[in-house]
C-alpha cells in the first residue's frame, strides 16, 4: 500500500504527506464506493448519502442506496451511485 | 450472504429516529456494521457481529429505539436449533455412532459341509480359540482359523472361512474314510442277443470269447479279476465289444378295431397370467371322459408393453367308433413304425449296414407283422 501511494503522490505531483494523513475515497465503476479516514455519516437515505470527511464533505446520490460494511475509520457504499460531489 | 453464513452475524431491523446520533454511538463503540440498509424514515435493517450485539441492543435501548431480530447466519441458526432439540440431536447422532460401530461387528457363525463332525465340535474349538461372536470384523483372523480347525479337528480335510455382512461363513471338507469303503461293481451285461465278433476286454473277467453266442442279460465280463494265489480283486468290468445283433419287434393288427374319432363337441378354458403367475381361468368344466387338447397361446396386450399371456384350451370329445381298415392300407405304416422303434432302441455305434426284414403272418383274423434288424455294433 505504501508503494501504491508513492506511485500516485510521484503522478499527481503532489506531496506523499497528503495521502498518508488524508481521507481517500475510490469509486469503483459507479457500484462501489470505498472511504477511508471519515468523521461521521451527516444524513443517510436510500438516494442521498453525506459523509464528512477528515476535511470536507463527499456527496452521494443514486438509487438503493446501503452502506455494505462500516467501521471506525472505512465505510463501503454500495448501489446503482449517479453522482459523487466532494466539497 | 454466503459469507455471511460462515462468519456469526445478526440482522436487526429497526425503528426510530436521530440517525446521526444512532451512528456516531455505533462508531464510538467501535462496532463493525454491515448491510446497513433505510427502508423507511425510521426504519432500518442492519446487521452486525455476534460478538457485538450485545453492545448494540444497549445502544438501541438506550435511545429507545424498537428492535427485531431479522435474520441470523446459517451456523447461529443451526446451532439455535440444536440446543432447542438437544436431546433428538443427541440421540441421532448416537444412533448413527451405533450402527456404523454394529456394522463393524460379528454376530453369528454357519458352519456348512458337516457330516460326521458335529457343529459343536466346531463351535467348542472356535471360542477355545477367542473366535467369539461379539468382536469386530479386524478381530478375525481367517488364515489362522483354517489351520486352527484343521489341527484340533482330526476329521476335517480343508477349511475355509469368509465374513460376509455380520455372520462368520466357515465351509468344511471331512476327510474321506478309505479303509471302510464299499466298491460296489456292477458285471458287464449283454443288452442283446448277439454274437460276438470281438471283445477288447479293458478291465474284468471275460466271460465269452469270439464267435459265441450269447443271448440278453448274459453275463459278458465279471467285475473282478483273479490272482494266481486265486484271490479276487473288485474292478470296474469295462471291455468293447463287437457283436451281430439280430432284434425284432412285432406289431398286432385287427381289420376291425375301434378307434377313438372325435365328436364334434368342443369346450374352451380361457386362462390369464403374468409372468408364470396364475391370474384366474374361466370356462366350462370338462365333463368328457375321452378328450383330445390343444392349446393356443398369444400376448393380447403386447402393444402396450403389458405382459399378460392369454391360454387358450380346447378340448374335443372324443369316442369310440367301429371301424374297418384293410390291412393293405396300414401295411407300410407298420412296418416304418416297427423299423423306427428298432433303430432306436439301438444301444451303440452301429458299425455295418442295417438291414431290415418284414414277415407278415395272419391267424384268425388277425395280422401279426414282425420286423428284424440285422447288424453289426459296437457297445
Amino acid at each position: 500500500m505504501f508503494s501504491f501511494l508513492e506511485e500516485i503522490a510521484k503522478l499527481s505531483g503532489l506531496p506523499f504527506d497528503i495521502f498518508n494523513e488524508n481521507f481517500k475515497v475510490i469509486n469503483f465503476g459507479n457500484k462501489v464506493i470505498y472511504i477511508e479516514q471519515f468523521k461521521n455519516i451527516i444524513s443517510f437515505e436510500n438516494f442521498e448519502i453525506v459523509i464528512k470527511l477528515s476535511h470536507g464533505v463527499i456527496k452521494i446520490t443514486g438509487e438503493n442506496l446501503k452502506i455494505k460494511n462500516m467501521n471506525l475509520n472505512t465505510i463501503v457504499i454500495n448501489g446503482n451511485i449517479k453522482t459523487m460531489e466532494i466539497s | 450472504m454466503q459469507e455471511d453464513n460462515l462468519k456469526q452475524k445478526v440482522y436487526y431491523e429497526v425503528s426510530g429516529l436521530n440517525f446521526k446520533k444512532f451512528l456516531e454511538n455505533i462508531k464510538k463503540n467501535n462496532i463493525q456494521v454491515y448491510n446497513f440498509k433505510r427502508s423507511d424514515y425510521n426504519l432500518f435493517t442492519i446487521g452486525v457481529n455476534k460478538q457485538d450485539e450485545k453492545t448494540f441492543i444497549d445502544i438501541c435501548t438506550k435511545m429507545n429505539y424498537k428492535i427485531s431480530l431479522q435474520d441470523q447466519s446459517l451456523i447461529l441458526k443451526t446451532s439455535k436449533k440444536i440446543k432447542q432439540n438437544l436431546a433428538i440431536f443427541l440421540s441421532i447422532v448416537f444412533v448413527f455412532i451405533a450402527i456404523a460401530i454394529s456394522c463393524n461387528m460379528v454376530y453369528r457363525v454357519e458352519i456348512y459341509g458337516l457330516d460326521n463332525v458335529t457343529k459343536e465340535e466346531v463351535v467348542k474349538v472356535l471360542n477355545d480359540n477367542g473366535y467369539n461372536v461379539g468382536k469386530t470384523k479386524s478381530s478375525y483372523n481367517l488364515d489362522k482359523l483354517e489351520i486352527i480347525l484343521k489341527e484340533n479337528i482330526n476329521k476335517i480335510s480343508f477349511a475355509s472361512s469368509i465374513i460376509k455382512g455380520n455372520t462368520l461363513l466357515i465351509n468344511i471338507n471331512e476327510k474321506i474314510d478309505n479303509d471302510n469303503l464299499i466298491y460296489d461293481y456292477k458285471p458287464l451285461i449283454s443288452p442283446y442277443d448277439c454274437i460276438i465278433k470281438n471283445i477288447n476286454l479293458k478291465s474284468g473277467t471275460s466271460n465269452v470269447k469270439n464267435g459265441d453266442i450269447v443271448k440278453k442279460g448274459d453275463t459278458i465280463v465279471f467285475p473282478y479279476i483273479t490272482y494266481k494265489d486265486g484271490t479276487q480283486l473288485k474292478v470296474e468290468a469295462e471291455a468293447e465289444i463287437q457283436a451281430y445283433i439280430e432284434i425284432s419287434n412285432t406289431t398286432v393288427y385287427y381289420e376291425n378295431h375301434t378307434e377313438l374319432v372325435r365328436s364334434g363337441e368342443k369346450l374352451q378354458q380361457t386362462q390369464f397370467s403374468l409372468l408364470g403367475l396364475n391370474l384366474g381361468a374361466r370356462g366350462d368344466k370338462v365333463l368328457f371322459s375321452n378328450y383330445q387338447i390343444e392349446t393356443k397361446e398369444n400376448y393380447p396386450y403386447k402393444n402396450f408393453f403389458l405382459p399378460f399371456k392369454k391360454t387358450i384350451t380346447y378340448y374335443y370329445e372324443l369316442v369310440e367308433k367301429q371301424v374297418y381298415i384293410p390291412f393293405d392300407k396300414v401295411v407300410q405304416n407298420i412296418i416304418e413304425k416297427n423299423q423306427n422303434l428298432l433303430y432306436n432302441n439301438l444301444q451303440g455305434n452301429v458299425t455295418d449296414k442295417i438291414e431290415y426284414e418284414t414277415t407278415t403272418n395272419l391267424v384268425e383274423n388277425v395280422y401279426y407283422v414282425t420286423t428284424y434288424l440285422k447288424t453289426n455294433i459296437i457297445f
